[in-house]
């Protein structure tokens, strides 16, 4: 039972107390005291007939006849006692009749017998006129007491008059109208008013009864109206309509206030404007309407979340505010359906007539607000929570997916961000992801979901519909169904059989600086949390999304979350609803559903990033292993020829074998085979240095000129114009000199052998250092580029470079950039390749900065001030 | 007659050490492993040892090194490597090797150095005793 419905009963048990009370019925006919006058009056004459009797040998006329007749008169009149005094007997209206008449009959004969006939005569008149109080009504009795009595008083007027020994006029009615007479008529006539007060109290008693079952029935048929739709709320939670039970309330209170107009309208926190949601009896072309909140009656209404009772929209008072919508409204009433986080909706109901709606109607149109109100809530709730299972449950499915250690980065993103946006999952639009790159300074696309433009999305949605309703009866889910077709799209873009997605293309070229005025998801990394950007916000990234979707997409909402791992911010994930009908806002209850998803895509990719991590490690381990053993054995045997062939040349000496120098034949071919030997050894060299576990020596240095030393050395080799562009004061890092140096040399090297092998015309290699702040200020490093102008790195060989035994060249071993990458990464920096290919390449190197004393001093003092500041 | 003894697991190289170490008044015995060496050392007394680093462990020749000073402070021994680092010299100096090759250090002709370090080696043994006699007995 809701609550609504116990206060109802416990007002009715209260209303039925009061009834009981007036159970009695009020007697019909007599009025009060006079049956017991009657009986009195009775009584008196019986004892006078009896006296009479007993005196009977006074009165000579008559005889017997009249004796029989006093005594038939004094039975007759103690019966007639009786019956008045009995109350079942004098409610029956014959009975009455027959006392009335009986009355009548028994006081005028004896009258009659004895001779008196003054002084009873109002007793004997008057009495009867009341007891015939049902016949007559108040205004019967007031008629008959006056017409008797102005009769009365003409008779003995006229008596007087014809009579001349009357006496005076005052004798006479001082004689007819005596003290007991008197006081017997004020008697009468005063109880008999008393009574009649006490009837047209009964009448407001009877009235008001009949006001409080009209009341009574009224609230049953509401109570039954409210059971229904709490009823219709529980039913439907399974399958929830909302429109369907505000339809329900609609036409409930319609019939109970019995009005032929109505209509709920819902608001729209969004657009902030109410919208027709259901209605009876509006014509059609108000269905479409919309008000905003200040506008007409309703919108006052909403505006004040007060209810608004008018009787007449004509009157001046509401002029100004009364918008007509139907002309021919009279009367309107509107209640707000509020909660406790604002207003939900507004219940407006309209009537021809004027003053048709009264304070209870008020009374129950809020009450069926309230109802609204949580069915609103119920529903809301529930959609609420079916979205949050759906989105988990995806994000459960999905997350069990890429387990698997045979995914790729690329298609365990993929999967997610179908889950991001499929209907089964989170139900967004669009999803971008954007990923830090350069030391946390840059944000750079990575990957992208969703449609470019409408075409594209309305198709895309088409297929899916068609889809689902192709998978309806069958035991494939839509979302397995769609994660398999993620999985498989993303291995044909991975081996190039088919374009990526358009707008996943255009992310990719993507790339933007890190910092809190380039937009919300650089913000979101900086500030680690969620930020929604409402359509109306200005935001600087919507430059970005204009950029990547064709059409000028500047006016929609959309949030950005960023993907926080263990090690700090990864990237953000963006996301939008756009080209769906609604542009549905973007509101924070979502938001945890969208914030796990960022979650499991922040570890996945660091999972993957590992993984990765682990499986070049122990490639290179293993590789390590191998070289070791491999340059052990071919040392070996390099040692074989290389003591064979000293051995041939003293065996050939001590035979005294010409031509043993240098430039005779024997000693030129012998020179050759020394000369393959050294050049394998030196192979071997850069093998065993590979093979053998990287130490470090660590000492702090300016890099700078560790960088300038590297490159003195090998100018000589290089032979091309290597400018360094670097800052003058220097930049201190924890590094092994000779490890560094080693580094810088390769990188030179090699890019000096890729200019070669292209056969660029004037080859140049430009090198430039700086210092880089990361995002957080947690760790500066110095950048240190090397440019040249070369062929450049095709994008998909960007990482593979790097690898061990990796070679473009036909006689390098592949292990220079290896070597290059295990030195500086186990200095805690990073290197990596990111020059246009076709345009040169560009070997990034970043080393972490150490504070020597000198430079933290510097910088404490600038904080200094600048707080002074 | 200078006795010579050589150590290395691999037959070729055994061979060419063989061959750089022989000559006239020379007696030259071979093992493959360090045990054999060992075993070898306890007993002969040799002038000078030539012996691989890597055989059957990986500093293998530190044992038939430190066999040999062992037996005889004034055996020279000469350690050979395929790849040597700067810490393994330096160990194999301070147990008192007389020298410590790398066998294919690019450029050089490891057999003949080989030749000419036992030479060295004989005449600084030569030297060590002469001078030992002459400090202890006399």
């Amino acid at each position: 039972m809701t609550k609504i419905e116990a206060m109802l009963r416990s007002s009715l048990e209260r209303w039925k107390d009061l009834l009981s009370i007036e159970e009695q019925e009020p007697e019909p006919g007599f009025l009060g005291p006079v049956p017991y006058l009657l009986a009195l009056r009775w009584l008196i004459f019986g004892g006078a007939s009896i006296r009479f009797y007993l005196h009977r040998a006074e009165y000579s006329e008559g005889g017997h006849w009249v004796l029989l007749l006093v005594g038939l008169a004094g039975i007759v009149t103690l019966g007639a006692t009786y019956a008045i005094l009995r109350p079942t007997l004098r409610r029956s209206k014959s009975i009455r009749k027959l006392l009335v008449g009986l009355d009548i009959v028994i006081i005028s004969s004896l009258y009659l017998l004895t001779g008196n006939t003054q002084s009873d005569f109002f007793l004997f008149y008057y009495l009867p006129i009341l007891s015939a109080g049902d016949y007559l009504g108040p205004r019967g009795i007031g008629a008959a007491f006056g017409g008797v009595t102005v009769g009365f008083g003409c008779a003995l007027l006229l008596l007087w008059y014809i009579s001349p020994d009357a006496g005076s006029l005052t004798d006479i009615l001082l004689r007819t109208f005596a003290p007991r007479e008197i006081f017997f008529v004020s008697v009468v006539v005063t109880s008999s008013l008393l009574v009649r007060l006490e009837r047209i109290q009964r009448e407001k008693v009877l009235q008001r009864e009949y006001e409080l079952k009209t009341l009574l029935e009224r609230r049953e048929e509401e109570l039954v109206a409210l059971r229904a739709i709490d009823n219709a709320i529980v039913a439907q939670a399974q399958d929830p309509g909302l429109s369907s039970i505000l339809e329900l309330i609609l036409d409930s209170a319609l019939e109970i206030i019995m009005a032929p107009i109505g209509a709920i309208m819902w608001f729209n926190r969004w657009t902030g404007e109410l919208e027709l949601a259901t209605e009876r009896g509006m014509p059609k072309e108000c269905r479409l309407g919309r008000q905003r909140p200040g506008e007409g009656i309703v919108g006052l209404a909403a505006a004040r979340r007060e209810s608004v009772l008018v009787h007449d929209v004509r009157d001046p008072k509401w002029r100004g505010i009364y918008t007509c919508v139907i002309p021919e409204t009279r009367s309107e009433l509107t209640v707000p359906i509020v909660d406790d986080t604002g207003l939900l909706a507004v219940f407006n109901v309209e009537d021809t007539a004027v003053s048709a709606f009264c304070r209870s109607d008020q009374a129950l149109l809020e009450t069926l607000a309230v109802q609204a109100a949580i069915a609103i809530h119920s529903v809301q709730t529930y959609e609420k929570l079916e979205s949050q299972i759906r989105s988990l449950h995806a994000l459960s499915t999905i997350a069990t997916r890429i387990q698997d250690v045979t995914y790729t980065m690329d298609k365990a993103l993929r999967l997610l961000l179908t889950g991001v946006t499929a209907g089964a999952g989170l139900g967004y639009s669009r999803a971008m992801l954007f990923l830090a790159e350069d030391a946390q300074s840059r944000l750079e696309g990575k990957l992208a979901v969703g449609a470019q433009t409408r075409s594209e999305a309305e198709s895309t949605w088409q297929r899916l519909d068609a889809q689902w309703v192709e998978l309806q009866g069958t035991e494939y889910d839509e979302l397995d169904k769609l994660l398999q077709e993620a999985e498989d799209f993303s291995d044909a873009v991975t081996s190039d059989a088919l374009p990526d997605w358009p707008l996943s293309k255009a992310i990719q070229e993507v790339s933007m600086r890190i910092a809190p005025e380039a937009g919300a998801p650089s913000r979101c990394m900086v500030e680690e949390r969620t930020i929604i950007v409402s359509a109306s916000q200005e935001d600087p990234f919507r430059d970005v999304i204009e950029q990547v979707s064709r059409p000028g997409d500047r006016g929609l909402a959309f949030a950005s979350v960023p993907l926080i791992g263990r090690q700090g911010t990864l990237g953000a994930l963006v996301v939008d609803n756009r080209f769906l009908i609604n542009e549905r806002e973007i509101s924070e209850d979502t938001l945890d559903c969208l914030e796990a998803f960022a979650g499991v895509i922040a570890m996945s990719i660091e999972n993957i990033r590992m993984q990765t991590q682990i499986a070049r490690e122990k490639k290179l381990e293993s590789s390590r292993e191998f070289t070791a053993r491999i340059a052990h054995m071919v040392g070996g045997r390099l040692a074989v020829i290389k003591g064979t062939v000293t051995q041939l040349r003293h065996e050939l000496a001590d035979q005294d074998v010409p031509g043993l120098t240098r430039e005779g034949p024997i000693g030129s071919r012998l020179h050759q085979l020394t000369e393959g030997v050294r050049k394998a050894e030196m192979k071997l060299t850069d093998l065993r240095q590979f093979a053998a576990p990287l130490e470090l020596r660590l000492e702090q240095l300016n890099i700078i000129a560790t960088l300038r030393s590297a490159v003195a050395e090998i100018r000589h080799i290089v032979q091309c114009p290597v400018p360094i562009q670097a800052p003058s004061r220097p930049i201190l890092v924890r590094a092994d000199a000779q490890k560094m140096s080693e580094a810088f040399s390769e990188l030179i090297l090699n890019a000096r052998e890729a200019l070669e092998q292209a056969a660029i015309e004037e080859p140049e290699i430009r090198i430039a250092v700086g210092v880089q702040e990361s995002l957080k200020r947690r760790q500066s490093f110095a950048r240190i580029e090397f440019a040249d102008n070369g062929p450049g790195v095709p994008k998909e060989r960007k990482e593979r470079i790097f690898d061990p035994f990796y070679s473009t060249k036909g006689i390098g071993s592949g292990l220079g950039l290896a070597i290059v990458k295990e030195i500086v990464e186990e200095h805690g920096g990073d290197v990596r390749e990111n020059g246009v290919p076709g345009e040169g390449a560009c070997f990034v190197m970043l080393m972490p900065i150490v504070e020597s004393e000198t430079s933290n001093q510097q910088g404490r003092q600038d904080e200094e001030d600048t707080r002074g500041r | 007659m200078k006795k010579i003894l050589v150590v290395d697991d691999e037959p070729e190289l055994k061979g060419q050490l063989k061959w750089a170490a022989s000559g006239e008044d020379r007696e030259v015995m071979s093992a493959e492993s360090a045990e054999e060496a060992i075993q070898l050392i306890k007993e002969n007394v040799f002038d000078v040892v030539v012996t691989d680093l890597k055989m059957k462990t990986d500093y293998a020749g530190l044992d038939v090194l430190r066999a040999a000073k062992e037996k005889d402070i004034y055996t020279q021994v000469i350690v050979v490597t395929a790849y040597g680092t700067p810490e393994v010299s330096v160990q194999t100096m301070r147990l008192g090797a007389f020298d410590y090759l790398e066998r294919n250090a690019p450029g050089t002709d490891t057999l003949d150095m080989v030749a000419r370090k036992i030479e060295l080696a004989l005449q600084f043994r030569e030297a060590k005793t002469r001078g030992s006699c002459q400090n202890g007995w006399n």
